[in-house]
């Protein structure tokens, strides 16, 4: 029987430039990074491209993977990926908002292509931008709260407080639903 | 999940009282639990299937510029070494150039011309010493005895200017 072969096996694979060893990477951590686009973009195409972006960067930069935790590599790329997007969407609307302007037409709807948003999303969305992305890299990358505080430069303390804050405030909201 | 990568418990006893870090674990442990059981988004086989295959072009691409690049210094390595090689055998030691192979034959020739005009013209100048001895003005003293010489001939103009307006 053919044996799955560990995570460091695949990196090195990677390093080498095997497309088995891609191949295996795309199937161990996609559903993880989709999901975590997913929940802060609120739309599967564009999910689906950023998903794509990663992979193909992650190709890329493998090489300069110096070990410790992949995930928080991986998810640092993931990241910054999703911050260009937000970059290239905040310019976007800015000239959206200044043609809408022009042609007098009040009712920019921002999220009116995107899909139904489902239960969790709608929560995602009553919370800041950071905390969300927080608690996704929390939830989605797995990563711990030493990772996590590495990943954003940030005091340990700052990252426990944000998630918890964060938590507590899906817990009100869910209570809210309920009640 | 990320809870099991840490002990929970240590690190938030060391920002929170016993209590509150019970309180504070509770509620990161329901949230982990919450997230695991709400949906997760997964990505369509179809687009996964396509990122393999565009990821596997970018891996032979990738493989195929770094081949390049191999064979390409390869190459760059063995031209400098034939290049070193070649510079040495080239400055092997062998009879030294002289000095008539460095300058024209014609240098030598205008310098032996300018001695020989060098000797006429000091020739000359002989003669002339001597001609000018003869009418006894001293060149070697040119402050005392040319004064004296041209004081003469001052004198033989002032006696021709009396006996001109002697009439």
């Amino acid at each position: 029987m053919d044996q799955e072969p560990s995570l460091e096996q695949v990196i090195i694979d990677c390093r080498r430039g095997s497309e088995k060893g891609f191949e295996r990477l795309v199937d161990m951590f996609a559903s993880r990074c989709y999901s975590y686009f997913y929940r802060l973009t609120g739309n599967a195409a564009t999910s689906d491209d950023l998903l794509s972006e990663l992979f193909v960067r992650l190709c890329e930069k493998i090489g300069s993977f110096k070990g410790g935790s992949f995930e928080k590599w991986l998810f640092t790329i993931a990241s910054n990926i999703f911050h260009d997007h937000l970059r290239r969407q905040y310019r976007y609307r800015r000239l959206l908002d200044a043609k809408v302007l022009e042609m007098r037409q009040d009712h920019p709807p921002a999220r009116s292509n995107d899909e139904a948003m489902d239960r969790v999303e709608k929560m995602l969305r009553r919370l800041d931008d950071d905390t969300a992305e927080v608690l996704m890299l929390r939830f989605y990358g797995e990563l711990s709260f030493k990772e996590l505080a590495e990943m954003r430069s940030e005091p340990i303390g700052t990252t426990l407080s944000k998630v918890h804050r964060g938590i507590k405030r899906l817990r009100e909201m869910l209570g809210e639903e309920r009640g | 999940m990320a809870s099991d990568k840490e002990n929970l418990k240590a690190l938030l006893l060391g920002f929170y009282d016993e209590a509150e870090a019970d309180a504070v674990e509770r509620d990161i442990r329901w949230a982990d639990g919450a997230m695991a059981d709400w949906p997760r988004p997964a990505p369509d086989p179809r687009f996964l299937a396509r990122i393999k295959a565009r990821v596997r072009a970018e891996s032979l691409g990738r493989r195929r510029r770094r081949a390049l690049l191999r064979t390409l210094s390869s190459v760059a390595g063995v031209a400098v070494i034939a290049f070193a090689a070649y510079s040495v055998f080239r400055s092997a030691p062998g009879p030294a150039p002289g000095p008539k192979a460095l300058l024209p034959v014609s240098t030598w020739a205008i310098e032996v011309e300018s001695d020989a005009r060098l000797a006429e013209i000091s020739a000359e100048l002989d003669e002339l010493a001597a001609s000018m001895k003869e009418l006894q003005i001293d060149i070697s003293a040119p402050e005392s005895n040319a004064a004296h010489g041209r004081e003469g001939a001052d004198n033989k103009t002032t006696m021709s200017l009396d006996d001109f307006w002697k009439g």
